[in-house]
């Protein structure tokens, strides 16, 4: 389908995965059963089994365009300048690449160590959580506001306010998670 | 004032380039960048050197034509404005200046600062017009366009193909060009009958001719000298959806 080769189409399949991760992100906080104040998310099996496969989906699809695209993107380049000076773009959204590539590896640790028989905690799993979600944080530092430029979803008045509100977001799960992580640590340490 | 230059040389695409360190001296601020340039090809000229070749044909901002990338933002640091219109005021006496070509892979070198910029006139060639025959000029009003959209479609023209959104994107996309040319024809109603296919084969053309994809970092904002915004590429999007579900 021409659709999956284009560079919109291919976009949107990348903004339009990204944002139903990034929403699953977010109700992985609110839901979160180590979150001390959670609240309770419906379950629904065959919900739950559908939004799993939406997500793995999405994961496969965003992986695969990302990679591609980023392929493309550097073949563009092929040469770089002596003196570059940045203008507008920032250190999140040039590392998108490997940003997303650290956060793949995360989610699998993560699903992981959570499937299998505990293997180790303390300092070196939080140090792993905290790079991971450092990763993240980077990712949906550019990724949740490029949603709505690649959608169309922009105009000259809200493309600064969705930027500040996608940065924001980002900013409030990192703090929201890393703070689960730091609890969970000194709770086992002083256990 | 008094300048040290290190210019981008190199003599044909197919070879090497390095940068080359000159000196610009006894220049005037109320010089140009490229009768700075000028002088300083004059002094070359004089010593039996080769002269630094680079783009340039109007000088008065809207050909599109000269290009370079000075210390770093292509046309240099003054903010919507073309290498040509850019004086030496800006500059301080004893500044250190890096000049270099626009760099991407749709825009081979030619010879030190000229690149080959006709993969836009390609992307152009793909779509970049409407085929209804308009006849002679028509008289006022005879199509009525609202005001606000002779607007947006004249911000979107006043593109004037320079490259600079290339040279300045990390990923050497020409989206914002390609959008600026997709936006100006498709609120207008005489280009809104060919809009759907515009935007495909502009954005096909564009990847086929090498340049990468958009990744929404608006370098190309920064570096426009018209300030082109990218609230196009925004309407190109969204031209492009329109388009795949086969709406006109």
């Amino acid at each position: 389908m021409r659709f999956f080769r284009d560079t919109v189409g291919r976009k949107i399949v990348i903004a339009v995965t990204g944002q139903i991760m990034a929403g699953f992100v977010i109700l992985h906080l609110i839901g979160n059963p180590l979150n001390p104040y959670p609240v309770k998310l419906p379950d629904i099996g065959f919900l739950k089994q559908l939004s799993r496969v939406i997500l793995l989906l999405s994961f496969i699809f965003h992986a695969l365009f990302g990679v591609q695209v980023a392929v493309e993107n550097r073949a563009a380049k092929p040469q770089t300048y002596v003196v570059k000076k940045r203008l507008r773009t920032n250190f999140a959204a040039e590392n998108m690449r490997w940003s997303g590539v650290l956060t793949a590896a995360f989610i699998i640790y993560h699903l992981l160590w959570f499937s299998l028989p505990k293997a180790g905690s303390g300092y070196a799993v939080t140090a792993v959580y905290s790079g991971g979600l450092t990763a993240l944080f980077l990712h949906l530092y550019h990724g949740i506001a490029s949603f709505f430029q690649t959608i169309g979803c922009n105009s000259e008045r809200t493309i600064p306010v969705v930027e500040r509100a996608g940065k924001g977001t980002a900013v409030i799960l990192f703090a929201g998670y890393i703070f689960i992580v730091l609890l969970s640590f000194i709770q086992e340490t002083l256990r | 004032m008094n300048l040290n230059l290190f210019v981008w040389r190199q003599k044909r695409t197919d070879e090497k380039g390095a940068m080359e360190r000159y000196e610009a001296k006894d220049i005037s601020p109320e010089m140009s960048f490229l009768e700075m340039l000028d002088m300083v090809n004059e002094g070359l000229i004089k010593k039996g050197m080769e002269p630094i070749a680079f783009d340039h044909d109007c000088r008065e901002g809207i050909c599109g034509m000269c290009s370079q990338v000075i210390n770093g933002i292509p046309h240099g640091p003054k903010e919507k404005t073309t290498t040509c219109q850019l004086h030496m005021r800006n500059f301080r006496d004893g500044d250190t200046i890096y000049i270099e070509p626009f760099r991407a892979k749709a825009f081979p070198v030619i010879k030190d600062l000229i690149i080959d910029r006709s993969a836009l006139d390609r992307i152009i060639q793909a779509g970049g017009y409407i085929s209804a025959h308009t006849g002679g000029v028509p008289d006022a009003n005879a199509v009525l366009i609202p005001k606000e959209d002779a607007e947006t479609a004249m911000d979107a023209a006043e593109c004037i193909g320079c490259g600079a959104c290339v040279a300045a994107c990390p990923n050497g996309s020409a989206m914002l060009f390609t959008a600026a040319k997709v936006s100006h024809l498709a609120v207008l109603p005489q280009g809104k009958i060919e809009a759907a296919r515009r935007v495909c084969v502009m954005t096909e053309e564009m990847l086929n001719e090498g340049f990468g994809n958009c990744g929404n970092h608006y370098e190309c904002r920064a570096a426009c000298p018209k300030g082109i915004e990218v609230k196009f590429i925004a309407k190109l999007n969204r031209e492009y959806i329109k388009a795949q579900i086969g709406m006109k």
